[in-house]
């Protein structure tokens, strides 16, 4: 081997140890052992003391009890995260705030809208979102209409949309009362038009996914004209992506149910679930569908005196899953752990709480293989607490997203 | 940990209530004599008792007679003979919160000398309006006020409209049995309310009120100073009289003829004192809305101008550090700060600042209303001040600015916002240190009555699986 050619491996392997060590920003590690404090997992319980090795992204593995001596493997960077707590990065199910012009109200239904051309990565939204320990976040339409469109799920933090992208379309949106009442659109204000409009446009879209369906398994010759404003729908009634609906109060969800779930036999997600909606947990429950209550979590209740704490009814009537919601920006994004306090002091166990907007949202969208708890093999989306979150008083230390480090208050001039 | 007393209240209420109704007049005919002879009290055994902000949470038992904390003892200390005793283990007791400005209890104020007008933004004079004269017991807010952890509100009538708002009452939560909205006030005018607004129509109405006020004090001085004068110089005159030689006798004078009796006049109504007036002499309270730094920047104009200046509480917003430090300097004028519990901002930023810590670094005493004048928003009180922690400010700060600085500047200190010996036995009991965001109200106590205890059907409290 010439002395060239020496040299040409050199430099690659030198290269390769960089690339490895930092990441393309030139900024993050993409290896840490973050050590000590208590690793709240969610899913596997609390190890306390522990190390959770990072790599590649994801979450390497946790050292339950490492030796007294336990120093990070060769290539690893350590954080010492003693005496904080380790939790994964909230998953925010209602979120409008990576991008703005949400709202398009010429139409009531826009089965053609997506969120995905709106992203704007890096903005100042996003940043409080990581600061608050939000990691994942459905960025969906806005409800001035019924059909705003669909969804993207995101990361809250990435160089660009590829890096911040988990699925698209994340799910659709639909409103099915209250602000699409105040006239958006062309038609159906009322609540009979706008169940009427909401009908209507699933049915096209169902008979649209019907005869790509038969084409597709041959038992028609008749090949369909391909839509663009229907095309989104396919996945939807393939139950590759939920509905989640702006829907609450008794009456709406009634018809969140009946419409969308039993006639339609779509996946749905309830979002917001106010008022005297928990009043159908049992039937909710019944069908598997998640909900998401919130930003209101209290109600005073007329008939019996008191005030209920809502997300803590859901879960009296069966919902065990459920999760809290900040419609961000209308509450800002970085208090979606405040909404869950707030149901804990309502009624909803802490444990209950947390899951809520970890685990079970990510379940809710189907992608708790990937985030929602600390365990290996799941992305790297970490939050490192002064204390327990659920404490107002506490503050995000450290938010790591994708394994990248997205938030550090000791760089960070900003605070929320 | 929940505590034992609070069963299903809900369950209980209808067959107790039919057994109470019958056997009441017995009860009370046998009862009566005893009770109007003997004093009740009650020793409060609890978890932890703070008895004041800045004071660390110790076990304890609170002794009440008649209403008022007779006294604070240790844990371990014995009883008074024939005491009844509650035991309220696992609760952490804190004084009643107190509310220096707030409109809620306002239901009825619909018409009358001094009301605001709707648009919000006219400079109305209400210097009349008194908060008690809004009151309207059948509205059910009176009760619900005691299920927030505030037992004391100071009420005002226009609350954040007018130039001259009002003149605050001082009430407590309605125990069920009053008759007359006067037996909720513990301070009938505490205060007056001016509110201040950038814009000409504000300026002009402020010139024009104000200046009148201190006008008519200055004629009444002048006034007071001329007759001082008048009599001066009579005296002077009377003594130079009485100085000079005689020269000679003079004839005496013919009598006057006799008086008519004059009829006999109504005794003239004494004219009531003008609020404003009172303010500037310093014989009423004063608290000062100003909320952006646009309208207080033209307020110190104005104020500035004014021959005499009054000490006033300063009812504000949020406001970025450069302001807090103008405000600062002005601590002659400026006796305490009332804010709501939420950020500030720098302006052209996204960079946030807690006003309240900049204000109370400074030593300006400062008092927290919560961020909407409702049940619901004032049972959030403590959830908003642990996000003021979070930011800076100390626990024991935040604690006071919701119970002893807004009873002191509201001119209650020695009666409410603490567990004080002779004060009033108003007290809150949460599970859990209430800053801590989770904690939930279990009971409330006004002047030794319950009037909120929780209803445990709406929630179980756990948390082992992560604490």
């Amino acid at each position: 081997m010439n002395r060239s050619w020496k040299a040409a491996i050199l430099l690659l392997a030198v290269s390769f140890l960089a690339r490895s060590l930092y990441c393309e920003d030139g900024i993050s590690a993409q290896r840490w052992a973050i050590r000590g404090g208590k690793i709240v997992t969610v899913t596997k319980g609390v190890v306390e003391g522990g190390v959770l090795l990072v790599s590649g992204g994801r979450i390497e593995k946790i050292i339950a009890a490492p030796a007294s001596d336990w120093k990070p493997p060769a290539g690893y960077q350590l954080i010492d995260a003693s005496g904080r707590w380790i939790v994964p990065g909230f998953v925010e199910l209602h979120s409008h705030i990576a991008g703005g012009d949400l709202n398009d109200m010429v139409y009531s239904v826009n089965p053609g809208f997506r969120t995905l051309d709106n992203i704007m990565p890096r903005n100042a939204l996003l940043k409080r979102a990581q600061a608050g320990g939000v990691t994942t976040a459905l960025f969906i339409p806005g409800s001035g209409t019924n059909m705003g469109g669909f969804g993207t799920l995101i990361k809250t933090a990435g160089k660009d949309l590829s890096e911040m992208l988990i699925r698209f379309p994340g799910a659709l949106k639909i409103a099915q009362g209250g602000n699409p009442e105040r006239r958006g659109g062309d038609l159906g204000y009322s609540r009979i038009g706008m169940n009427w409009l909401i009908r209507n446009a699933l049915k096209e879209g169902k008979l649209y996914t019907e005869a790509w369906d038969a084409w597709e398994a041959d038992k028609t010759k008749k090949k369909p004209v391909k839509n663009p404003r229907l095309e989104m729908f396919r996945g939807l009634f393939h139950k590759e992506y939920p509905v989640v609906v702006h829907t609450q109060g008794y009456q709406l969800i009634l018809s969140t149910i009946r419409l969308l779930h039993d006639e339609m036999g779509l996946w749905v997600v309830i979002d917001h679930g106010t008022f005297d909606g928990f009043e159908l947990a049992p039937e909710v429950a019944k069908r598997g569908i998640q909900v998401m209550n919130g930003p209101r979590q209290f109600r005073w209740d007329n008939r019996r005196g008191g005030f209920r704490g809502l997300a803590y009814e859901w879960y009296r009537g069966g919902i065990k899953t459920v999760g809290v919601n900040t419609d961000a920006p209308v509450v800002p994004a970085e208090e979606l752990i405040y909404q869950a306090a707030m149901a804990v002091r309502l009624g909803l166990k802490e444990d209950v709480a947390l899951a809520g907007i970890t685990i079970h949202a990510a379940r809710a969208l189907g992608v708790e293989k990937r985030i929602g708890s600390l365990e290996a093999g799941k992305d790297a989306d970490i939050v490192i607490w002064t204390g327990d979150p659920l404490d107002p008083r506490q503050s995000v230390v450290l938010t790591m997203v994708n394994g990248k480090i997205a938030y550090d208050t000791s760089k960070e001039p900003q605070r929320f | 940990m929940r505590l034992k007393m609070y069963q299903d209240q809900d369950n209980r209420g209808r067959g107790r209530a039919r057994i109470a109704r019958l056997l009441l007049p017995v009860l009370l005919a046998v009862l009566s004599p005893a009770v109007a002879a003997g004093e009740e009290v009650v020793a409060y055994r609890a978890g932890k008792i703070i008895r004041s902000a800045g004071e660390a949470a110790a076990p304890g038992i609170l002794i009440v007679r008649d209403g008022k904390i007779e006294d604070v003892l240790a844990a371990g200390a014995k009883t008074p003979e024939g005491a009844k005793v509650v035991e309220l283990p696992g609760a952490v007791v804190l004084p009643g919160l107190v509310n220096p400005l707030s409109g809620i209890s306002q239901v009825n104020f619909t018409s009358g000398p001094g009301r605001a007008s709707q648009s919000n933004s006219s400079p109305t004079d209400g210097r009349k309006a008194v908060g008690l004269s809004s009151l309207n017991l059948k509205h059910e807010v009176y009760r619900r006020l005691g299920r927030t952890g505030y037992t004391t509100f100071a009420v005002v009538p226009n609350d954040t409209r007018g130039l001259i708002a009002g003149q605050a009452s001082v009430i407590r939560p309605a125990l069920g049995k009053e008759k007359d909205p006067g037996e909720l006030v513990l301070e009938k005018s505490a205060y007056l309310l001016l509110g201040f607004s950038s814009g000409k129509a504000w300026h002009d109405a402020g010139l024009r009120y104000l200046k009148k006020a201190v006008d008519d004090i200055l004629k009444e001085k002048a006034a007071k100073k001329k007759a001082e004068e008048d009599a001066r110089k009579k005296a002077e005159a009377a003594k130079k009289k009485a100085s000079q030689p005689s020269t000679g006798e003079k004839k005496p004078a013919p009598a006057p003829p006799p008086a008519k009796p004059a009829a006999a006049k109504p005794p003239a109504k004494p004219k009531a004192p003008d609020p404003l007036v009172q303010l500037f002499k310093g014989e009423k309270k004063a608290f000062v809305r100003v909320t952006s730094p646009a309208a207080l920047a033209h307020f110190f104009v104005f104020f500035d101008k004014l021959p005499i200046k009054f000490q006033f509480v300063l009812v504000t917003g949020p406001q970025p550090p450069e302001v807090v430090e103008m405000l600062i300097e002005r601590r002659k004028q400026i006796t305490a700060v009332i804010l709501e519990p939420r950020m500030g901002r720098i302006p052209e930023t996204s960079i946030y600042v807690n006003t309240a810590r900049l204000f109370l670094r400074s030593g300006m005493p400062v008092a927290f209303v919560p961020l909407r004048d409702t049940i619901d928003g004032h049972r959030e009180i403590f959830f908003q001040l642990a996000a003021m922690v979070k930011s800076g400010v100390l626990p024991h700060e935040a604690l006071a600015g919701v119970t002893s600085v807004p009873a002191d500047i509201v001119g209650l200190g020695a009666k409410v916002g603490s567990l004080k010996k002779g004060g009033l036995a108003n007290f809150a009991c949460y599970d859990r240190d209430p800053l801590s965001g989770t904690a939930r109200l279990l009971a409330v106590y006004v002047e030794g009555r319950k009037v909120f205890e929780d209803d445990p059907s709406t929630g179980e409290l756990s948390g082992e699986a992560i604490r």
